[in-house]
């Protein structure tokens, strides 16, 4: 561990103590949470708290991907596990506060706390039963804009091993054994693609971060940085020492205020403990960070579109060969990966590419982090290891279409989600066929539609679910035929969707 | 992209050999295959917008089969040749079945949003704008009613894709009107494919950015960023977007209808650049547009404002047809014969020191050559000048320290150059196509600039450095700098030891250029003068371009010392991408002081006394010039003031007589007995002629022209002017002597003339006509069975000129000067010399004025007014001044003021700033009103007549609102 490292890491336990030492009400104050009315929840939370003089701490954290649930409010006594109250109003707010904090009963059915005597459990919902938080691990959490309780929950600690103990090569070693793909939709090996950049001697190297995240209806990007930025500050310094570059930008969509503002709050406070600028930790490697808004378009999420956003033209792509990885952001050799797949990189330092690999299935390592949006009983944000059936995201956590008569359909432009008509019975695998994980949002259209998935332009006439045409969906691979079954299993889904298309 | 190497490829069964980095192409292109491409435009970088020019490549791959691996050749799926970089032993395939399936789904797209009706009509060749169409095409979108009609890529590749009727007839119509308020342009975007060429143009090769797109998706199309005028936006009027449009949305308007009946490619005689233009003749022998030649050495296909919509004066009907000779105190018609007669009479009179003769800036070398042997042997006296010639210390200079009398290096070398020092030059403007180099590096992030100049020119916006010192101070400034760099030892010592001489006395004189003394009396800070100094001596390879436009006459000598020494001592010359360009304004001034058009030098620089050179001439005339040095222009008009020049000779009147560069030279020829003017217009000096004679242009001839990087270069004669006896300089000289019984003067081609000029000119005893149109780059011109795309209509032997010296007829030319050594073995540092204070103002004019003009003053709102149809930009104009001479005169921030000089006078506003020098107050205008005026001047040749931004005296006082 390195001298400053450890500096860091006691005062961000002394001040996890005097946090712990008061009772914490904490408000869940993302997107999703605001959308739900959270900002009102948390003014009259706070006035509350100061009306009846109490002692206890008010804090925002980001999504804990009940998103169905918001706006969420949970109570920590010093202690004791969070108690999670769901869909809070301002008006029940004084009740909640009296019952709670002054009479320290409980007074209302809660939504659920992790192992307390009485109340369902938190990890036995439903929605967090299938999941495996690496990415969202501090979701909803840590207080985004506290860089000490993202440390005191071992943050930068991956920065710190990798620093003090790691060369380069390691870094880059344990990040391609892991078999992370790019989860930017092209499941393109990180580790080869960081070594592309490792291997370019230019003087100046660039980390682009892809946040644009323009999808229609997905929204896991936004919820890390404005649930967990540190994870993907960390994610980029690991990714520059690997590769040997020295400057990031993180290109985020212009418009999205709370992600923005907490990512730049995030950089900076980052840079004044030291972990951005000259000599990071005390050791030799310098890299630098910042912030880039570009104009709505959603076409600056193209990586190389990006690059002309960063600077400051006109965001149209670029044609390749020169590939990012020779000639990037300005005429400067660059690496960009999605956000998520940054975010996975500091778990991946900590524990080692193999406990990574172990996750999920064969050829598609990890989780995905999924958004189920639309007229589903629960949207929100889950993050469940590879291989999981859509199905069971969707019926299970997901609770299924609202109206039990809709179709589902999976979002992004290359994540290819196997998924299909329920009335199939064939529940499609999230391995994909290799080049099925980006990023995403899972929806269910309100309505029937005939022929199956079709796509997008019925979907945007009914104006909940944009959705892509069906071509989009790629062929399933034939290996997992076992659990799939059912007739016509082993041709390809393409085919099948149009026969069944052609059937209906 | 760096090395390039040999590189063979296969393309339709055809060997082509390319070179790494190129992309298929390209090299389909340089085999003559013909690609149908729309986006790509040889220059710029690839954009695969359009999607037209797909190939397949054929790879070998290995395939199971019965059992046995077999080698098998496959095609890979159709990919863009515009972006597919060639690697050895590549086989690409350019007419499968696949590719033109492609091509035409493709070209329907492309054709969806264009009028297309005639496209698709096997017709289309046959149909005029009234014929009663059957498919019922809107005559409005007819081809044939298309200003581009016939010189259309669009319709080019349509042809030979043989797209037919299945089309849709209707398209979608954006219903846009037309804009034609900016100068010179109409752009009718209904008609734009959105290919990118035009935007590509002008940020990646003119470094403007004045166009972009605009909008989103299905409604992206190009426009200003702001959805302003050009005149705002930033447009220098370059014309490179119209040039390279493929289709009719931009267009010049001057003959925009007009269709060309023959091309033909000569020189421009605008400024000394030397582009190569090819020039559209209508069937009525009108020159109707100037194509830039993409293959020419100097100007790389780029133009500017005055090659590209200054042509229209070779057809002004104001235009001299007949000789005139003054009868009665009038000028009246007559013929050649009667009105020579009565010169060779007249001019007999005056032979020795009464007679004076001048070339016109834009005179052939073979012109200038006659004009001085006729002077010379004719009239015997050495009186001959060229009216260009306010700054002959700019290149002469040269002579002194390098030993050749011109600039070291080539133009577009300065687009590999590490950093480019400006000196007091307004080169967007006056030599406008040197600038675009320049720029380009700049903008591609290779090159560093620093601009000295008092002015706001354009180049100060894309300078990294700009030093803004005194108008009269430039030498103090490049003293400073050259002694900080020998003080730091950021001097190059092995070059200064080897090649050059004299860096002791250099060191000795530059002690009074400490950088305290420089930074007072120059106004800029010493500071900025060390970075200066370390970015020009660090950053190699560095060149220097100058003009010295604020600099005095008799300073300008010691301040070219200045700049050669910095470019000696840290080893910038003989270097690629080094060296100096002195910037003269004289189209031609650069040959016409070769071929000896100057009163104190023969052809070939060589001297008037006993030299061996003198002697070959004199054998070569027949006769010796006189030993005397003659009157320069300043001294002859002087001398004419005073009455001993009795008599002119002078060919041409583009030059402002009343500029004040040369003095009140119209008074002085007033006082001539005797003025021959030979011009095309009745200009202000012909009025006062006794007979004027009607010259041809330089479309109008045949000769040659010497650029700015010593590039003699061919004039081609483009048109023969109807109804008109104009003729060339050469031929009236010619005939004069004849008249006067001279011997020496039997020409029958400018081609002659210039044989003539190689045997006494040894710097260009290797060139000839002969070789000149020899010597060229051929470019494909695709083969008959080939449909002729638009894209090479220009396309043929494209003369590259020759770069002097060249002694030998088959030895090669010299793009750069001094790569093996100087003239006299080393290069002379020469001891600097504080100049002493020149007296700029007057007790009248007690402020010094610096004007200055940029394309766009980011920081100011600029208002456009309609008025005729046209915009007009409006705006109140700033008078930076220093607030001690603000208190002076009384004046406070936003004051209305009211600048007067000789004989001009300017409204503004105050605007009182630190950053001002005290005593000099600065006034910056913008491109675009100049653009306005040149557009709407009745002026047959507004171009020759644009004013220079002369610093000078004026006084400044408040006026009521």
């Amino acid at each position: 561990m390195t001298e400053a490292y450890g500096v860091l890491v006691e005062s961000a336990r002394g001040h996890q103590r005097t946090l712990e030492s008061k009772p914490r009400i904490r408000v869940g104050t993302a997107i999703c949470g605001q959308a739900a009315g959270a900002l009102e929840v948390l003014e009259a939370l706070r006035r509350e708290v100061a009306r009846r003089g109490l002692d206890a701490t008010v804090s925002e954290v980001g999504c804990l991907g009940l998103c169905y649930a918001e706006p969420l409010v949970d109570v920590q006594f010093p202690g004791e596990s969070r108690m999670f109250y769901e869909r809070v109003t301002p008006d029940k707010l004084p009740p909640l506060v009296e019952a709670h904090l002054v009479s320290t009963s409980i007074p209302m059915a809660t939504l659920g706390a992790p192992g307390f005597p009485g109340i369902p459990d938190l990890y036995d919902l439903p929605m967090m039963l299938n999941q495996v938080r690496i990415a969202l691990r501090n979701a909803g959490h840590i207080d985004p804009t506290d860089l000490y309780e993202y440390i005191a929950v071992g943050g930068y600690l991956a920065l710190d091993k990798a620093l003090s103990a790691m060369t380069p090569e390691a870094v880059l070693g344990e990040v391609t054994t892991s078999g992370l793909k790019g989860r930017g939709g092209a499941a393109f090996s990180t580790g080869t693609k960081w070594g592309f950049l490792k291997g370019s001697q230019a003087p100046e190297k660039y980390i682009l971060c892809n946040a644009e995240e323009g999808d229609p209806g997905a929204f896991n990007d936004k919820g890390i940085l404005e649930s967990d930025p540190h994870t993907l500050i960390e994610g980029m310094i690991l990714a520059g020492y690997a590769t040997g570059a020295t400057y990031g930008y993180v290109f985020i969509r212009h418009g999205h205020e709370g992600p923005i503002e907490r990512t730049q709050r995030a950089l900076e406070q980052a840079y004044e403990a030291g972990l951005l600028g000259r000599n990071i930790l005390g050791s030799d490697f310098s890299f630098d960070a910042e912030v880039s808004l570009v104009g709505e378009s959603y076409v600056s999420g193209e990586e190389t579109a990006l690059m002309e956003a960063i600077e400051g033209k006109r965001a149209m792509p670029r044609y390749r060969p020169p590939f990012p990885a020779a000639v990037g952001v300005w005429g400067k050799p660059s690496n960009i990966n999605n956000i998520k797949t940054l975010a996975y990189v500091p778990q991946i330092v900590s524990n080692g590419g193999e406990w990574f690999a172990g996750i999920g299935v064969e050829g598609s390592a990890g989780t995905a982090i999924l958004c189920l949006s639309g007229n589903i009983l629960r949207p929100g944000m889950v993050e469940v290891p590879m291989g999981l059936s859509l199905r069971t995201v969707v019926e299970e956590m997901g609770g299924g279409d609202a109206d039990r008569q809709g179709e589902v359909f999976a979002d992004g432009r290359a994540p290819g989600w196997g998924a299909e008509r329920r009335e199939t019975g064939h529940g499609a695998g999230l391995q994909g066929d290799g080049r099925g994980r980006g990023h995403s949002g899972v929806g269910r259209d309100y309505r029937r539609r005939r022929g199956g998935m079709r796509g997008g332009h019925d979907a945007a006439a009914g104006g909940l679910l944009p959705v892509r045409v069906v071509w989009q969906v790629f062929p399933l691979p034939p290996r997992d035929h076992s659990s799939a079954g059912g007739p016509g299993a082993d041709v390809p889904f393409r085919e099948r969707a149009v026969r069944s298309g052609a059937d209906a | 992209m760096t090395s390039e190497e040999q590189i063979n490829i296969v393309i339709d069964d055809k060997r082509v050999q390319t070179r790494s980095g190129a992309v298929a192409l390209e090299a389909a292109i340089e085999a003559g295959i013909y690609v149908p491409y729309l986006c790509y435009h040889p220059g710029m970088k690839p954009f695969a917008a359009c999607r037209l020019c797909l190939v397949q490549e054929e790879v070998e791959v290995e395939v199971e089969q019965d059992g046995e691996t077999v080698r098998q050749r496959q095609l890979r799926p159709a990919t863009a040749s515009c972006t597919l970089p060639v690697r050895e032993g590549m086989v690409l395939r350019t007419a499968t079945d696949n590719v033109r399936e492609l091509q035409h789904g493709v070209m329907e797209m492309l054709i969806s949003e264009h009028p297309h009706g005639c496209l698709t009509c096997h017709r289309v060749d046959l149909c005029g704008p009234t014929d009663i169409c059957q498919r019922h095409v809107s005559v409005n979108d007819r081809c044939v009613t298309c200003p581009k009609n016939e010189r259309c890529e669009l319709k080019e590749s349509v042809r030979f894709l043989g797209m037919d009727l299945n089309s849709p007839l209707s398209y979608k119509t954006r219903g846009l009107d037309l804009e034609v308020a900016d100068p010179f342009y109409d752009l009718d975007y209904n008609l734009c494919i959105v290919c990118g060429r035009c935007v590509r143009v002008c940020d990646e090769v003119r470094g403007d950015s004045a166009i972009t797109f605009v909008e989103r998706a299905g409604r992206s199309l190009v426009g200003t960023s702001r959805g302003t005028s050009l005149l705002q936006s930033g447009c220098e009027f370059c014309g490179a977007c119209i040039d390279v449009c493929p289709v009719g949305a931009l267009v010049e308007r001057e003959h925009k209808w007009d269709k060309a009946v023959r091309v033909e490619r000569t020189v421009c005689s605008q400024c000394p650049v030397g582009c190569q233009l090819n020039l559209e003749v209508n069937k009525r022998e009108k020159v109707i547009r100037a194509v830039p030649e993409i293959q020419a050495p100097a100007n790389h296909g780029q133009a500017c404002f005055r090659g590209k919509f200054g042509m229209e004066y070779v057809n002004h009907r104001d235009r001299l047809k007949r000789p005139l000779i003054r009868r009665d105190g009038e000028l009246q018609e007559t013929t050649w014969d009667e009105a020579l007669g009565y010169i060779a009479e007249r001019l007999r009179e005056y032979k020795g020191e009464q007679f004076a003769a001048v070339a016109s800036a834009r005179s052939t070398n073979e012109a200038a050559y006659l004009l001085q042997k006729f002077t010379r042997t004719v009239m015997e006296t050495n009186s001959v000048d060229m009216d260009s010639n306010g700054r002959p210390g700019l290149t002469r200079a040269l002579s002194d320290t390098l030993g050749y009398a011109a600039s070291t290096n080539s133009i577009w070398e300065l687009e590999k150059a590490g950093c480019v020092l400006v000196v007091d030059a307004n080169v967007t403007e006056e030599q406008n196509v040197v600038a675009v180099p320049v720029k380009k590096a700049v903008r591609a992030g290779t090159a560093k600039l620093i601009v000295i100049d008092a002015r706001e020119v354009e180049l100060t916006h894309y300078a990294h450095i700009w030093l803004r010192p005194r108008p009269d101070t430039t030498l103090h400034l490049l003293g400073g700098m050259l002694r900080y760099i020998l003080d730091e030892a950021l001097a190059e010592p092995g070059f200064i030891e080897e090649r050059c001489e004299g860096l002791d006395e250099l060191r000795t004189s530059l002690e009074v250029f400490d950088l305290d003394a420089v930074s007072r009396i120059t106004g800029v800070e010493a500071e900025r003068v060390r970075e200066a100094a370390t970015m020009f001596a660090t950053t190699g390879p560095a060149s220097i371009l100058y003009a010295l436009d604020n600099v005095p006459q008799e300073q300008q000598p010691m301040n070219v010392y200045a700049m050669t020494n910095l470019a000696l001592v840290t080893g910038n010359v003989g270097r690629p991408s080094t060296g100096l360009y002195a910037l003269h304004r004289g189209t031609n001034q650069q040959g016409a002081l070769d071929v000896g058009c100057v009163p104190d030098l023969l052809p070939g620089y060589q001297q008037m006394d006993e030299s061996p050179g003198q002697h070959a001439i004199q054998a070569v005339w027949g006769q010796r010039a006189p030993r005397t040095p003659g009157l320069g222009i300043r001294d002859a008009l002087t001398a004419a003031q005073e009455g001993t020049i009795k008599s002119m000779l002078l060919l041409g009147d583009s030059i402002d007589y009343s500029s004040g560069e040369l003095g009140d030279g119209y008074a002085a020829l007033q006082k001539l007995e005797f003025l021959v003017v030979h011009d095309a217009f009745l200009g202000a000096a012909a009025q006062l002629a006794d007979v004027v004679l009607p010259a041809a242009t330089f479309a109008e001839e045949d000769g040659t022209y010497t650029n700015l990087e010593r590039r003699v270069q061919l004039l081609k004669r483009v048109i023969t002017a109807r109804n008109s006896e104009a003729k060339p300089a050469w031929w009236l000289l010619s005939s004069l002597a004849h008249l006067m019984n001279a011997p020496g003067f039997e020409y029958s081609s400018p081609a002659e003339v210039f044989d003539e000029i190689a045997q006494v000119t040894p710097i260009y005893a290797g060139i000839s006509h002969g070789r000149l149109v020899r010597e060229a780059v051929v470019t494909l011109r695709p083969d008959p069975g080939n449909p002729q795309p638009t894209q090479m209509l220009y396309s043929d032997r494209v003369s590259q000129g020759i770069q002097w010296p060249c002694p030998d007829a088959d030895g090669p030319a010299t793009p750069m000067l001094y790569e093996s050594g100087f003239p006299d073995d080393k290069a002379n540092l020469m001891p600097l010399e504080a100049p002493a204070a020149t007296q700029l103002t007057t007790d009248e004019n007690p402020l010094l004025f610096v004007p200055g003009r940029v394309l766009a003053q980011w920081d100011r709102e600029v208002e456009v007014i309609r008025t005729d149809g046209m915009n007009h930009i409006q705006r109140e104009e700033l008078l930076e001044l220093h607030p001690q001479d603000a208190a002076a005169l009384d004046l406070s921030q936003g004051d209305a003021v009211e600048v007067s000089g000789k004989g001009w006078h300017v409204s503004a506003a105050a605007y009182i700033t630190e950053a001002a020098h005290p005593g000099v107050v600065s006034m910056t205008t913008l491109f675009g009103e100049l653009a306005a005026r040149l557009e709407t001047s009745e002026d047959p040749d507004p171009m020759s007549k644009i004013s220079g931004l002369r610093v000078c005296p004026v006084r400044v006082k408040k006026i009521a609102l």
